[in-house]
């Protein structure tokens, strides 16, 4: 893939990273940083990507990984804590959500994001995530009830 | 607020983009993360052989009877010859002329930049240039213009690019050499050049712009080879080589590698050998030009050292098979394993631990790496991680050896273990083809 054509795919699928990346982060800038370090990575690797329709997928891909691995690093220095799995509804009940996101399990947060922020829907995140959709759904719904968000999750 | 209208209001946040994301930024922001990465590959390869290519240099200013009557027939030329001598494909074309007056000026708030030669082919372009700043204070600081971008002024098209942007020349030389490698050549050109001063960190200042021809480009060569070579049972397909004014260029196909995600064949090392020259690999900018199983190796020399008939050989294949590749470390004993035992050349070095916790970084020495080569014995992932890396001399028993230290927040570690990609040849080949190019 030529540069070119490289940075007008970015160009499209930006707002889609910075929307998945915000909620993740504490500051505009941290989700800036990860969006910059997630196109740099594809930029590096552009010429891996056989199949060029799937773009988007493999910058979102590229992203999570990044948020995953950029969190679990702000999330020390901040010394927050991700609430154990374990966790009731009610422990966070009293927090506000963007906290309250912050604090449950990697795996449900990634599941709210892609679906409420990327605008997926739940076969396109079991392809992005790479695990079966009935375990996506699962996450989705114990995620909402952590959250005390009642949604539609489809 | 409830949690539905704090939903939408955190997702009308995400709605308002930060300047940050524009398409200018971004562009700018990766290509330059991408120069200088490419830069710091490329200055490890050339670290190693620039000494060595020096002596070569003078042994044929020396010996080559053509080659010193036209550098010192021309005081110019010799300067030039002598600033490219670390590429020997350079200074053969200038020794041939290939090279063009181009006096070009550049000016903006910072400074001037002046471009007077300039030898481009097919796939390089070299510059030779020189500076001034406006800001007298800052005539003895290190601050140096760098090539942003470049453009294609009869189609309007930016140019692809990548090597040593910088347009910094050394202390006491008449002019800062430039080399990039680009994707095909460029008769008219336009360079925006910016700023950076090392002393403050914010982003390039200036903005200079130079127009100049190229002056005319020399068609490329191009041998077909398919030649198949099988080494202990790994398998390479050599199919092409073309020769440019300034280099000249290898596709190899690393049979066992197309496709997959790793490639077990690091290195590969040929050589042009004529009638009186022998001319070896060279790297660095050309690693844009990689893909999963193919590779293209770039030999230093091109059109002006052979005749008709020469033989190209591959003197060495350096080879880290797949299951060599992950090394651990258990940080309660010190031992690095990979999938066949105990890795007995990699040791901890000044390890900063308490209780089997890395308190800052994890620092391994490696008593096989060759001396010279900076520690390039992991993978890019690790490379991240560096934060120190050199030589240093066993006071016991002399040995010299290269150690890496790495953030240990930038580690996959996990129950006390730590797991490293490793980057370093296990089987050095020397497979001894040859083939006659005619």
């Amino acid at each position: 893939m030529r540069d070119t054509e490289f940075f007008e795919k970015v160009s499209n699928v930006k707002n889609k990273l910075y929307r998945i990346a915000y909620p993740y982060f504490e500051s505009e800038s941290m989700a800036v940083d990860a969006v910059d370090e997630a196109i740099y990575r594809g930029y590096v690797k552009r010429k891996q990507l056989k199949e060029p329709e799937y773009f988007d997928t493999w910058m979102v891909r590229i992203l999570i990984n990044v948020c995953n691995t950029g969190y679990q690093k702000a999330k020390r220095i901040a010394t927050a804590e991700e609430v154990p799995e374990s966790i009731a509804p009610s422990d966070i009940d009293n927090i506000p959500l963007r906290e309250a996101l912050r604090k449950i399990p990697v795996k449900y947060r990634e599941v709210v994001m892609l679906k409420y922020f990327g605008g997926y829907k739940v076969a396109e995140i079991a392809m992005l995530i790479n695990v079966p959709q009935g375990t996506v759904a699962t996450r989705l719904s114990k995620a909402l009830k952590l959250l005390r968000l009642e949604l539609n999750e489809d | 607020m409830d949690r539905i209208n704090e939903l939408n209001k955190l997702m009308e946040e995400c709605d308002s983009i930060p300047k940050a994301l524009s398409d200018d930024n971004i562009i700018r922001t990766v290509k330059r993360r991408a120069f200088k990465h490419n830069a710091a590959k490329a200055a490890r390869t050339l670290a190693g052989t620039i000494a060595v290519l020096l002596i070569v240099f003078m042994v044929g200013v020396n010996t080559s009877h053509a080659f010193s009557k036209a550098v010192s027939d021309i005081p110019v030329l010799k300067m030039l010859a002598r600033l490219v001598s670390f590429n020997k494909g350079y200074t053969d074309a200038i020794n041939h002329k290939y090279v063009t007056e181009v006096f070009a000026v550049g000016e903006d708030d910072i400074g001037t930049i002046y471009v007077d030669y300039v030898m481009a082919d097919e796939r390089s372009i070299v510059l030779f240039s020189n500076t001034k700043i406006k800001d007298k204070s800052k005539s003895d600081a290190r601050g140096y213009f760098c090539i942003e971008r470049m453009w294609d002024t009869d189609t309007g098209e930016e140019i692809e690019f990548a090597g040593f942007v910088s347009m910094q020349k050394e202390e006491n030389e008449e002019y800062c050499v430039t080399s990039l490698a680009w994707d095909c050549y460029h008769k008219n050109v336009m360079i925006e050049a910016k700023y950076y001063d090392p002393e403050d960190d914010s982003q390039g200042k200036g903005n200079a712009v130079i127009c100049f021809k190229t002056g005319e480009c020399l068609e490329t060569r191009e041998y077909n080879i398919y030649e198949l070579i099988d080494i202990d049972g790994y398998k390479y397909e050599v199919t092409a080589l073309r020769m440019y004014p300034m280099s000249t260029e290898i596709d190899v196909t690393l049979l066992d590698d197309v496709d997959t995600d790793y490639e077990q064949t690091l290195d590969m090392e040929f050589y042009l050998q004529g009638n009186n020259e022998l001319r070896k690999k060279t790297d660095g900018v050309t690693a844009w030009l990689y893909d999963n199983g193919h590779k293209t190796f770039v030999i230093e020399s091109g059109y002006y050292v052979f005749d008709d008939e020469f033989v190209l050989g591959l003197e060495r294949v350096d080879i880290l098979p797949r299951e060599y590749r992950e090394v651990t470390l258990d940080l309660e004993t010190g031992v690095f394993t990979d999938a066949f035992g105990i890795v007995d050349y990699w040791e901890l070095y000044d390890l900063e631990a308490v209780d089997g916790q890395l308190v800052n970084s994890l620092c391994i020495k490696n008593t096989k790496a060759e001396e010279g080569v900076m520690s390039d014995f992991l993978n890019s992932k690790e490379l991240d991680a560096v934060i120190g890396c050199g030589s240093a001399t066993d006071y016991e028993d002399g040995t010299v050896f290269e150690y890496v230290c790495l953030d240990k927040d930038k580690l996959d570690i996990n129950d006390g273990i730590v797991t490293l990609i490793r980057d370093e040849a296990i089987y050095i080949k020397h497979p001894e083809w040859e083939t006659v190019i005619r």
